[in-house]
């Protein structure tokens, strides 16, 4: 979702070792299990015994009925389908393929558990095993021959479940692609609807689309001007502006120590983090914050009452952590229009221990424009979080300082480098904010190598990432969304563009149901990075709340893959709802049949990936035991990952801090436990196997082709834990008693 | 280090078992230094009742479970050792196949872990059945519906399938009817003039004495004797001479006659028949030419 998080984990080398044990010791065993311990039985190897073992485990499996299963699945899928609610005939279309598909991996991975975790024990139960162990086939070519075996098990289900699905959704689209013909024949469809019901009918309902996402997506309040790097946010939250730092412990915590709850007594723990931001504003209307001019009743003598001197718009600062949740909101935070003020306010808090709402960080006046040497101006605000709530950073490996405009008619504009974040030198009688004994904190560099990684925002939606308010409510309000480095695309039809925008549209507070809306009017202009040449559509954009729309833009209106796109909603009481990737290029189509080969062939090696475990498992345990153990080694790493959030670094403290624990004995001991357990868990999740890599039905559903990285990553994850796992059943399998 | 004798097919050094418990402890001693050598081309026997260590024996030396002390080789190599089982056959007490395969599956899927050759199988697979008396009906049925006597059948045709140079039979009678008892004894004499090396494991005393060149006794996992059958079984105070049938007169001047010779309390009898073969005449003689009891289950 935030394409920019990548930057985030800078890791020492000791830090990426000890985040990444489970590797070595993945790599351990394959290197022991096969080079020392397993070298006579590697020299010994045959396919041929590998093989033959395989079609026993086949045809016990087939002979078994395990294929009567499928028909069953057909049947529960074909009976699920007829109760979806479909927002246009392409989402029928897909629900029905997401069933199919849900079904296929289900009947898979359940068919896999339960004959590969039987296999072993049952074939040791019932002595089997006597027979096969003292011919001369070794326990590498065993494990091998079942896992291969119950692979094959698994593409026949595949295969039959691929050929049921492909079947029910030709049938499918071809019903929907009639429907379609037939309403828009009879003209029974709103000019919104026109253009997607055209686009299908044209593409296909099952066609993937292999698409290019933007870099970026930027929410303004008025439409950026190629020209100058000045960004411009409108006031009262509508936009943001937010600038990311990487929580070096070694500078915002001092050196490190053996002991972490020291940390918090030195770096920001002692001084606490200050905050400077530098930009310019103009007044586009009244403004709302003017002091009262004094009024007196009746004949007035002498001259006339000077009105009152217009104040500088304010700001409000914030803290969030690396995934733009608050950590702590301005008024935890003590503000100031200068340096020399915001020292004042520390002086007057440091006596009390509590913030002043006048001197809060919430709601900080810049102050008046300064000249600068290059004959510009800027105006300024610092924000100073004290040292108790700046511990709160501790526990968080990256934290974000946001910024929104806090004065009604104003527009605030943004530099290159608007934010500096500095370790403040505190002493008796001295502080210094942002001069040469404060620590300067670096933030995280931007993308194309800019200084630093600066992202503008729009007002957080309910369903959607970001919201852009339309109409003559904020006749200016933009997105953008930034494209770098685009491949030309290969669907260049008439010398245009084709692209595909998909949003979420809310009115007066509400959201619209699909399908039930007039149209809502999206203008569009391109914006040539190399010639700075804008570009606007001569016809508006018409969406509907949810469901794709697709448009382009001429070929000549850009000249490299380094463009722009920006939207303004021409709607009245109408915002949109954006993601960083609602809007996508359409880069080629591909055959359906090749996508749902390459989603089966996902689904599949997800089921080897099972089958490993399963047979490992059940090695060493009954069934039973083994089919748990096995369900809890897949889903382990998925687990952590749902934990992730609270079981990062600081928990310790976060408990001791929320449970009250007085007593320093308990709570360090409390402290340390739980973060221990924290640790062993996020260790433990390292040697377990991503299975979201795994995922095999959401982009085809969406309509996405299905890319070779995606393929690769499963294939990543399968041959990274798959091979050692197989080694390790086969190294307890070597040192195994078969005999009861 | 033991030292591989090319003479012999078995040998064993201090050869001990013990079962533990999950803690780690002694839990049953189940074989206790047991030091055996099996000569290459004999067919011996290990004897013993219930529990006694003879299918330990076995499973130590398929390597099926692990020796708690000792040492064991088979075939001049460390028993359990997979290369070895390339030569070597083994019959458990019970038939333990995969039933969902018929008797030709089953031998094609043994064979293949042989990498005997498709060509190569194709040839053995039916004189195998044929030797093990399987008949067309049987060999295309699942084992799952073999009676026991088939299953031991095919059980042993698999032991043989890779034409091993030792076969190790872990009381092959069981469930066999008299006659098929009699023609798997013919077929481990029959191998024994092969060449190869039998180790039979039976608790059947009388299908020992029949076949066997040595035996050994086990009792509680103790080796009790070792030797040739026909030297443990003589005995030495006693004088059997066999003529054909005599009458009452010939028997009495016999009798004085030894007398006369110091040779008193002599027996005279006319000697039986085994049970055994007294009920293969009868069948035979009854059986109609071209029916048979095997493979009718």
């Amino acid at each position: 979702m935030y394409p920019h998080l990548h930057n985030l984990p800078l890791l020492s080398a000791g830090e990426l070792l000890a985040n990444n044990w489970g590797w070595l010791v993945v790599a351990l065993i394959v290197i022991f299990g096969l080079f020392v311990a397993g070298a006579s039985d590697v020299m010994r190897f045959s396919f041929t015994r590998v093989w033959a073992i395989s079609g026993v485990c086949f045809d016990e499996s087939i002979r078994k009925r395990v294929l009567w299963i499928t028909p069953l699945a057909i049947v529960g899928a074909i009976g699920i389908t007829q109760f979806q609610r479909a927002l246009d005939e392409q989402d029928a279309v897909r629900q029905s393929l997401k069933v199919c598909l849900f079904a296929t991996a289900v009947v898979v991975m359940l068919s896999s558990i339960i004959l590969a975790c039987t296999n072993l024990p049952k074939e040791i139960e019932s002595r089997v095993i006597y027979t096969i162990v003292t011919k001369p086939i070794t326990r590498l070519e065993l494990v091998l021959g079942k896992v291969i075996g119950f692979s094959r098990v698994a593409l026949a289900i595949v295969i039959i479940m691929g050929l049921f699905t492909w079947a029910y959704m030709r049938i499918s689209a071809h019903q929907k692609g009639q429907q379609i013909a037939y309403r828009l024949q009879e003209g029974d469809v709103s000019d919104t609807e026109r253009g997607r019901l055209v686009e299908y009918q044209q593409t296909g309902l099952l066609t993937a689309r292999s698409f290019w996402a933007p870099d970026e997506l930027g929410m303004f309040g008025a439409p950026p001007d190629p020209r100058t790097p000045i960004r411009i946010i409108s006031n009262q939250g509508d936009e943001d502006f937010v600038v990311s730092y990487l929580g070096d412990r070694a500078v915002l915590f001092g050196p490190p120590s053996d002991n972490v709850e020291d940390w918090a007594h030195q770096g920001i723990g002692e001084n606490g983090l200050a905050v400077r931001v530098t930009l310019n504003t103009r007044r586009t209307g009244k403004a709302d914050d003017q002091p009262p001019t004094t009024h007196t009743l009746g004949p007035t003598f002498g001259p006339p009452p000077v009105p009152a001197r217009l104040v500088p718009p304010r700001v409000s600062f914030e803290i969030l952590d690396q995934d733009y949740n608050d950590i702590d909101m301005g008024n935890l935070m003590i503000g100031g229009s200068s340096a020399g003020e915001l020292v004042q306010n520390i002086v007057a808090y440091s006596k009390t221990r509590k913030i002043n709402p006048a001197h809060s960080g919430a709601y900080v006046r810049l102050s008046e424009p300064a000249k600068l040497s290059d004959g510009s101006t800027a105006q300024y605000a610092y924000a100073w979080l004290p040292p108790q709530t700046a511990l709160a950073l501790f526990n968080h490996p990256a934290f974000r300082i946001r910024i929104v405009g806090g004065s009604a008619n104003v527009d605030y504009l943004v530099g290159t480098r608007p934010v500096d974040c500095f370790i403040p030198e505190i002493k008796p009688g001295e502080i210094d904010i942002d001069g040469p004994h404060a620590t300067k904190i670096n933030p995280l560099p931007g993308v194309d190598g800019a200084e630093e990684l600066l992202a503008f925002r729009g007002h957080l939606g309910v369903h959607y990432d970001q919201e852009m308010n339309g109409g003559s409510d904020s006749p200016n309000a933009t997105a953008m969304y930034s494209f770098r480095n685009t491949p030309p695309p290969s669907l260049l039809v008439q010398d245009q563009i084709p692209l595909q925008i998909s949003v979420q549209v809310e009115r007066s507070n509400s959201d619209v149901e699909a399908g039930h809306e007039d149209a809502t009017a999206l203008a569009v202009r391109v914006i040539d990075d190399a010639t700075k040449k804008v570009t606007a559509l001569p016809n508006p954009v018409l969406v509907e709340s949810r469901l794709p729309a697709y448009f382009s833009i001429p070929a000549d209106a850009i000249t490299t893959g380094n463009f722009d796109i920006i939207f303004h909603c021409m709607n009245n009481e109408e915002s949109i709802g954006l993601f960083p990737d609602s809007l996508q290029l359409i880069i080629s189509h591909q055959p359906f049949e090749l996508n749902l080969i390459k989603s089966l062939f996902i689904i599949w090696m997800m089921s080897i990936l099972v089958i490993i475990f399963a047979v490992l498992c059940s090695t060493f345990l009954s069934w039973p035991i083994a089919i748990v153990l096995t369900v809890l080694l897949l889903l382990g790493h998925w687990g952590v990952d749902q934990l992730a959030d609270v079981s990062g670094p600081g928990l310790g403290r976060q408990i001791v801090s929320d449970f009250k624990f007085t007593d320093p004995a308990l709570s360090s001991v409390v402290s340390t436990g739980v973060d221990t357990l924290s640790r062993i868990l996020n260790g433990v999740s390292q040697v377990l196997p991503d299975t979201s890599k795994f995922d095999a039905i959401e982009d085809i559903e969406q309509g996405v082709s299905v890319s070779a990285a995606k393929m690769l990553e499963a294939l990543t994850v399968l041959g990274g834990f798959g091979v050692p796992a197989i080694i390790l059943a086969y190294l307890v399998l070597r040192n195994k008693e078969v005999a009861p | 280090m033991m030292m591989a004798n090319n003479d012999e097919a078995v040998h064993t050094e201090h050869l001990t078992k013990i079962y533990k418990d999950f803690w780690g402890r002694d839990k049953v001693r189940a074989l206790d230094d047991l030091n055996l050598t099996i000569h290459r081309g004999e067919v011996f026997g290990l004897l013993g009742p219930n529990g006694s260590g003879k299918s330990t024996t076995i499973k130590l030396l398929l390597g099926l479970i692990f020796a708690s002390r000792g040492t064991a080789t088979v075939l001049g190599q460390a028993a359990g050792s997979t290369a070895i089982n390339e030569r070597i056959g083994f019959l458990p007490e019970e038939s333990y196949l995969y039933r969902f395969l018929n008797g030709e599956e089953t031998l094609r899927f043994y064979g293949r872990l042989f990498r005997i050759p498709r060509a190569e199988l194709k040839r053995r697979v039916p004189a195998l059945l044929d030797t093990v008396g399987l008949d067309a009906k049987a060999r295309k049925r699942k084992l799952r519906e073999y009676s026991k006597g088939m299953a031991r059948r095919i059980g042993l045709a698999q032991a043989l399938i890779n034409n091993p140079d030792l076969v190790l039979l872990d009381e092959p009678t069981t469930g066999l009817d008299p006659i098929g008892t009699r023609e798997m004894k013919d077929l481990i004499l029959s191998l024994k003039q092969q060449g190869k090396t039998v180790l039979l494991c039976s608790h059947l005393l009388a299908d020992v004495q029949d076949v066997c060149d040595r035996i050994t006794i086990l009792f509680r996992g103790t080796m009790q004797t070792i030797g040739q059958v026909r030297d443990l079984l003589q005995v030495k105070d006693v004088t059997q001479i066999q003529t054909p049938s005599m009458d009452d007169q010939q028997i009495n001047e016999l009798k004085m006659f030894l007398s006369r010779m110091g040779v008193n309390n002599t027996v005279v009898t006319h000697p039986t028949t085994t049970l055994e073969d007294l009920f293969i005449r009868i069948v035979r003689e009854n059986t109609v030419a071209g029916q048979s009891s095997v493979g009718s289950g």
